[in-house]
């Protein structure tokens, strides 16, 4: 358990006034504050580094016995013994028997101050909001499912909706940090990280691919069955199709998220693909086209 | 079917220990709705965490309420480019290999 420098975190010196810890503590609270950094965890751990500070600096008899044993603050309850022991009156002053859910401290806090802080004023609050990140492929994406996540030594069964896009979030009500002084629970937010596919790329709920197609059915036209994420599909290849050619299937792209049976595009890029390792009879019948050419 | 959860506003007011003039006045500033029924106020369930943060820029940062104001339009700002920029870095994935 390391010390920790309350008058360090409020950027204070030792002799610090009442005054100055107050103007301190105001000033880097509405930089900290949670309410403006929502997805900021460091700036959240920091306000409450700078609450437990403001705690104990703000009230007299914490500061006093925070300054009078400081990096000794391990030591401190063999003091106060040594000292009952010695016939005079202990007086440690604080009461520190708030229902404040000491949770929001420190082991050192706690330690120096008996496990929980009091708050002067009772204040509900909502409990913190949590930010978790699932990790899934476009094709996990792809369908409406479930998946069972352990959050806080429970398992939650969620249903992820077909068409969540990268970077989007869901929240579960009431999974967060517990409330404060009786307040609500807070949120969990869950972000959505979705992988890369080798074979589509996403543009919004549009799906975009590159087919290879021989040269012989691009320049002749044909048909060739392809790989969607819905299943195969046979499709026409126009005569004299060109590389980079590119068609779009209608409706056979990615689910719109929460629109049931609605569908983005799929865009097929073709790439002709030029044959080699070509026999004798093949080159001179390609020499013989050419020449048709001149 | 969709229902509007309203919470009563007198309630609301006494579990967070705060007057109604407070609500009344984040309303007038156009920062939260209120509907009135049968002359009781209420305040829409999906409103909670807003109001709820209000008080706490209000009471906790001793922000006065023009600035809770700008607070939660530049709030809005920022959460507005932020999904714009997950909309961006999701096209910009497009071209990644």
């Amino acid at each position: 358990m390391d010390f920790i420098d309350y008058y360090e975190i409020l950027g204070l010196k030792k002799s610090a006034t009442d005054d100055e810890i107050k103007k301190a503590y105001r000033k880097l609270a509405r930089k900290l504050h949670p309410d403006l950094n929502p997805t900021d965890k460091e700036a959240n751990k920091k306000f409450q580094q700078l609450n437990e500070a403001n705690e104990v600096l703000s009230d007299p008899e914490k500061r006093k016995k925070y300054d009078q044993y400081g990096k000794d603050w391990q030591h401190s309850e063999q003091f106060e013994k040594a000292r009952q022991a010695g016939g005079r009156q202990a007086n440690t002053g604080a009461d520190f028997g708030g229902n404040f859910d000491g949770d929001d401290f420190s082991d050192f806090f706690s330690s120096m101050f008996g496990g929980s802080g009091s708050r002067r004023t009772q204040t509900k609050f909502r409990g913190q909001d949590y930010t978790s990140e699932l990790q899934l492929t476009l094709r996990d994406a792809y369908t409406t499912h479930q998946q069972t996540l352990a959050i806080n030594n429970k398992n939650v069964r969620i249903t992820i909706p077909a068409g969540v896009e990268n970077g989007q979030a869901i929240k579960l009500k009431g999974f967060g940090a517990p409330g404060i002084n009786g307040g609500p629970n807070g949120d969990l937010y869950i972000n959505f990280s979705i992988s890369n596919d080798l074979r589509y790329k996403r543009l919004g709920n549009d799906l975009h691919i590159d087919e290879q197609l021989d040269l012989y059915s691009a320049v002749l036209g044909g048909e060739i069955t392809i790989e969607t994420l819905s299943g195969k599909l046979k499709l026409k290849i126009p005569a004299e199709t060109q590389n980079g050619t590119k068609t779009r299937l209608k409706g056979k792209g990615f689910p719109v998220y929460k629109k049931e049976g609605e569908f983005g595009d799929l865009y097929i890029t073709y790439e002709i693909k030029i044959p080699t390792h070509l026999t004798e009879k093949e080159i001179a019948l390609f020499k013989e086209l050419a020449s048709l050419k001149d | 079917m969709h229902t509007d959860q309203l919470i009563q506003a007198d309630t609301f007011c006494v579990y967070h220990n705060i007057e109604f003039s407070f609500i009344n006045a984040l309303h007038e500033y156009g920062l939260i709705e209120i509907t009135t029924k049968e002359d009781a106020a209420f305040i829409p369930e999906a409103d909670i965490k807003l109001v709820e943060t209000l008080i706490r820029l209000h009471n906790d940062l001793h922000i006065n309420l023009e600035g809770v104001e700008v607070i939660t339009y530049l709030l809005e700002q920022l959460k507005q480019q932020q999904n714009k920029l997950t909309l961006l870095e999701n096209r910009l994935r497009f071209y990644e290999p």
